[in-house]
Order: C-alpha cells, then sequence, then structure tokens
C-alpha cells in the first residue's frame, strides 16, 4: 500500500519580475521544507512549463534536507542528558541518606540507652543533654560566625 | 569540474541556473530558510564553477 510514503508540503515561489529588455522574466523556486531549493528562471511565456518542470524535480529527486553543524550541536544541547552513572549516584546518595537516617535513629536509640560513639555522638548529646559533646556542636558553628564577623568588620 | 552556478548551505550543494544573481539566490535561499535572512556568502571559485557558500551570520549581543 501507499500507506509507507510520507507526503510533505512542497513550497513554490513565483517571482514575476518587471519587464527589461522587452522581455518579463519569472523567478521559480521550490523545495519541501527544510530542504535546498530547486531554482529557476525564465520568460513569463514559459511560466507554466517551468512550473510543470520544477514540480515533476521536486516529485522524483532525492530529499535535500540541509543538516547545518551549528544547528546540528545546538539541537543536541537541548536534550537533557540523563546518564546511567547520574542515576546511580542519585540512587546512592538517597541510600546514602536513608542509611544515615537510620543511623541516627539508632544513634538516639543507643543515646537514650547511654551508648554511642564518633558523629553520632552528636545527636546523642542533643537528645541526651551531655556536656562534651554539646562543645562539639558548638565549635561546628563557630567558624561560619567568625566568618560573617570578619566580612561585616572588612566593610 | 563542470561550469556553472552552484549553491552550497550545511551539507548541501545545488546547482542554479545561469540567469540568476546572487541577490535573487539571497532572496530565494531567505524565504526557504529563514535563519539565511541576513546570510553569510563565500565566493569560491572551483575551476569553471562559482560555488556560493551560504552560512548563517553571527547574531549581535543585546
Amino acid at each position: 500500500m501507499s500507506d509507507d510514503v510520507v507526503e510533505r508540503v512542497i513550497t513554490i515561489t513565483v517571482d514575476i519580475l518587471p519587464i527589461k529588455d522587452g522581455k518579463r522574466v519569472v523567478m521559480m523556486a521550490g523545495a519541501p521544507a527544510g530542504e535546498m531549493p530547486e531554482m529557476m528562471v525564465g520568460t513569463f511565456p514559459a511560466m507554466h512549463a517551468m512550473l510543470d518542470q520544477l514540480w515533476m524535480t521536486l516529485r522524483t529527486r532525492k530529499p535535500q534536507v540541509v543538516k547545518v553543524k551549528g544547528q546540528k550541536d545546538e539541537a543536541e544541547k537541548d536534550v537533557p542528558e540523563i546518564s546511567v552513572e547520574a542515576e546511580l549516584a542519585g540512587d546512592a546518595a538517597n541510600s546514602d541518606m536513608d542509611k544515615a537516617g537510620a543511623g541516627a535513629a539508632d544513634s538516639v536509640a543507643a543515646g537514650a540507652g547511654g551508648g554511642g560513639d564518633g558523629a553520632q555522638a552528636g545527636v546523642e548529646a542533643a537528645t541526651s543533654g551531655g556536656s562534651d559533646p554539646g562543645v562539639e556542636v558548638e565549635l561546628a558553628g563557630t567558624p561560619a560566625v567568625d566568618g560573617d564577623d570578619q566580612e561585616v568588620g572588612d566593610d | 569540474m563542470t561550469s556553472g552556478k552552484f549553491v552550497k548551505y550545511g551539507d548541501k550543494k545545488m546547482p542554479v541556473e545561469d540567469g540568476l544573481t546572487l541577490d535573487q539566490i539571497k532572496a530565494i535561499m531567505a524565504r526557504h530558510f529563514p535563519e539565511l535572512a541576513n546570510p553569510r556568502v563565500e565566493t569560491r571559485k572551483e575551476g569553471e564553477a562559482t560555488v556560493y557558500v551560504f552560512s548563517k551570520q553571527a547574531g549581535q549581543k543585546g
């Protein structure tokens, strides 16, 4: 069947130029969208014959789709790139966050029981109100406050 | 090498009739490719043939 054949719009333009040296010249061009146009020039009386010829040429020629390097690059830039690595990294980050959350929960639970060490001690301190881990929490926030003070002082 | 005029844009090169001037070719190309409304045209001599190489003019900032 002819279902496989895709009909495209063919644009043909005819320019009828002013009379010059007693002849009226006709300029004709046509192509499907995005393809190189066929260009013809002739006299006014031959316009219909030119139109037929142009039409047949456009119907029978191979597609002349223009590919411009810059445009291709721009088109590629528009396509968002989602790599497998990025997805895996995202999954890993979520996984780490889940683990951290679980760890914190464990730590809080352990803090209630009086156990736990390392980074989890801060959480224990916040929940259990211990003295030494509380100092650690203050130190962690101190450099940022100092930096802000210095910037204000410089101004 | 064949004689005559050719138009090249991107990866395509087409023959054009000798009766067409460069200005007329520019007008036709601009109709079919709006990005060529203000094109950069390089005229090359390839043997007997004249090749007009069309490319998009870089836009101005601002």
